[in-house]
């Protein structure tokens, strides 16, 4: 498969009164031409930074890229002065808000937000840019679309918002999307219609999409592999199917274990992860999901586990995966063998 | 659209006709007549001056002759300056008031915008905070005191520009700063506090995510919203404008509206005072009516009258 962008153990660091919060704390994979990538997590586990800093929107100062490479064709974007980056961001790679009520410029036309980046990247005229921008609504699904050109964003409802941010993302055909918690801020039923929307564009234009979400329903409905994140490290990485049917880090079976599901008795409790997030200010030198781990072992909090390929793509980052660990897992879930 | 139009000038007559009747009745109430002066006049002199002027019809009568001249738009004649029609005197003396307010106007708005994105784009920084004592010093210092303040030193100390005299552009310049300071402060501290939010919001990091250099974010997409609290407050500051030159004018001698309305009062000139009100009543109300469109303009989401997109 050809790679997109490849991203290489990324850094991101939040400077603040008093020392700096490590964000992001090495963060490294690839993303494929035309496929899927998901990054879980709870907040605060860096999933929308390292989205941010992919199209050189971090925050700085007070963030700052302290080391990595993203590797995007032939350039690495953690170097790109600030000026390439007019070329970059929208052209080729588009960026979807999780909030439509709040993305949208509310005193200009959607027509001419849309028309905006294509005249900047395309420099097409007028004219031009009016006949592409009424051929992305009509894509994104938003019917009557030379009517709606003219139209201001508080004239739509929060789902055809939703597309119009789509349809700015999409404006100049980006090779990659990248898609920051696209129907947090949906109603359930318009969610299924959002994502569905994103897959038939995935389809039709062949883009790569990076979709950020805390939602694992998200991930099993749109992507081909999933890197669930936490305390600023992906912790697991695989296709979507092995890790819903053998999620290996005790965080990510926490995360499945917290979903909501029809089939348990009903009287079953769900099982919420216990503790709270890492604090990411003083990161303790081991694992970050010791201390809410439920088979930590000393050296979980002695020495940051390395990353060990379960298989193919699968990674996973915990001790447990050491040769010398206790087999736990199959003791505890014989039933998700 | 029409309708609306239609609505808001029926609201503005009525107004126009609160304020005049309130005038009327309140100017009637002070103590004193336009002949109650030191000098005593003979009993028989001061009656047949109150027959001639009409003001020994009972109140009710007098106000019913006046609005019926006012339909006709006329004020009519002053009683102090006999010769003169007040119209008269407001056509001679507008156009130097309107200079003045327009060239403080001007200078506020202009120079309050850039002095507030400036320091926004500088948020935090040493232009900011100069820009902010400059502000909280525009806003604090009353316009009758930084008039002779400025006479004293660039008039009369550095003699830099004529003191009190309304004789060519250098004349002007000191009322119009003495008169613009607090408009301009005002300006400034909005401007900058409304810029900083708006660049916080997220449709800014649309716009910088599709590419758009800081130029073009900055313009189309920051200012036209940061400017809407300015436009809101243009209405009452362009009144602060208008009434700050009553004592502007007089320090500075300048020979427009402010100073005859001033000494109206004083000389109890009816219908110099009537007429200086209603004058500049309806300039409010116009500049009003203005800034309520302007907003429309700029803010699609108001909607004018009952068209309320859907």
């Amino acid at each position: 498969m050809a790679k997109v962008l490849h991203v290489e153990d990324l850094h991101v660091s939040f400077q603040v009164a008093g020392g700096e919060v490590q964000a992001v704390r090495g963060v490294t994979f690839t993303l494929n031409k035309r496929e899927t990538l998901a990054i879980v997590g709870e907040s605060g586990s860096g999933k929308s930074v390292t989205a941010l800093s992919i199209l050189g929107l971090i925050p700085s100062p007070p963030g700052r890229i302290k080391q990595g490479k993203i590797r995007f064709g032939e350039r690495d974007l953690t170097r790109l002065p600030e000026k390439e980056w007019y070329r970059i961001r929208g052209s080729e790679i588009g960026m979807i808000f999780q909030d439509p009520m709040t993305s949208l410029n509310p005193t200009m036309t959607i027509g001419k937000q849309i028309m905006e980046g294509i005249r900047w990247h395309r420099r097409a005229g007028w004219c031009e840019a009016f006949q592409k921008a009424v051929e992305i609504l009509k894509l994104v699904g938003i019917p009557h679309p030379e009517k709606r050109m003219k139209q201001y964003p508080h004239e739509f409802s929060g789902g055809m918002r939703q597309r119009v941010v789509i349809a700015i993302a999409l404006a100049c055909f980006p090779k990659i999307l990248i898609a920051d918690e696209p129907t947090t801020a949906l109603d359930v039923t318009i969610q299924a219609q959002i994502l569905d929307l994103m897959k038939e564009i995935q389809r039709q234009t062949g883009t790569s999409i990076l979709m950020i979400t805390h939602d694992l329903g998200v991930v099993a409905e749109t992507a081909d592999r999933v890197a669930v994140m936490y305390g600023g490290q992906i912790v697991e990485i695989g296709w979507v199917h092995e890790i819903f049917a053998s999620p290996r880090h005790p965080y990510t079976r926490g995360l499945m274990g917290s979903i909501p599901c029809l089939d348990k008795a009903k009287d079953q409790a769900l099982e919420p992860i216990p503790g709270s997030p890492p604090d990411l200010f003083l990161p303790p030198p081991g694992c970050l999901f010791a201390d809410r781990c439920p088979y930590a072992m000393n050296v979980c909090y002695e020495e940051m586990p390395e990353t060990t390929h379960v298989s193919g793509f699968h990674q996973v980052r915990c001790w447990l995966e050491d040769p010398e660990a206790p087999p736990v897992f199959p003791k505890i879930l014989p039933e998700k063998s | 659209m029409l309708k609306y139009f239609i609505k808001r000038f029926v609201q503005m007559i009525l107004t126009l006709w609160v304020i005049a009747t309130v005038t009327f009745f309140m100017m009637k109430a002070i103590p004193g007549d336009p002949f109650s002066d030191e000098r005593k006049l003979p009993a028989q002199v001061v009656a047949n001056l109150r027959a001639h002027y009409h003001l020994d019809d009972p109140v009710p009568v007098q106000y019913l002759n006046y609005m019926a001249n006012l339909l006709r738009f006329d004020f009519g004649p002053s009683i102090k300056y006999e010769t003169r029609s007040i119209n008269e005197m407001i056509a001679e003396g507008f156009p130097v008031s309107a200079q003045l307010g327009a060239q403080a106007l001007v200078c506020a708005v202009v120079a309050g915008l850039l002095l507030g994105i400036v320091a926004a784009l500088r948020h935090n920084r040493p232009v900011d905070y100069l820009a902010m004592v400059l502000a909280v010093l525009g806003i604090s210092i009353p316009g009758f005191v930084l008039g002779p303040l400025l006479q004293k030193v660039l008039g009369v100390e550095w003699e830099l520009l004529p003191v009190a005299t309304w004789d060519g552009f250098s004349s002007t310049i000191m009322p119009t700063l003495a008169l613009a300071a607090l408009p301009l402060a005002t300006i400034t501290r909005l401007i900058r506090s409304s810029m900083v939010e708006v660049l916080t919001q997220d449709y800014i990091r649309t716009a910088r995510a599709k590419g758009l250099p800081p130029f073009l974010v900055i313009s189309r997409h920051t200012l036209r919203n940061a400017i809407l609290p300015v436009v809101t407050i243009l209405g009452p500051l362009a009144v602060g404008i208008l009434t700050g030159s009553f004592v502007i004018e007089n320090i500075f001698s300048i020979p427009g509206i402010g100073k005859y309305f001033v000494e109206s009062i004083n000389n109890r000139d009816y219908p110099l005072i009537m007429g200086i009100t209603l004058f500049y009543s309806v300039l409010l109300v116009g500049v009003n009516f203005a800034v309520d469109l302007a907003y429309r303009w700029i803010d699609p989401r108001i909607g004018l009258g009952k068209r309320e997109g859907n």
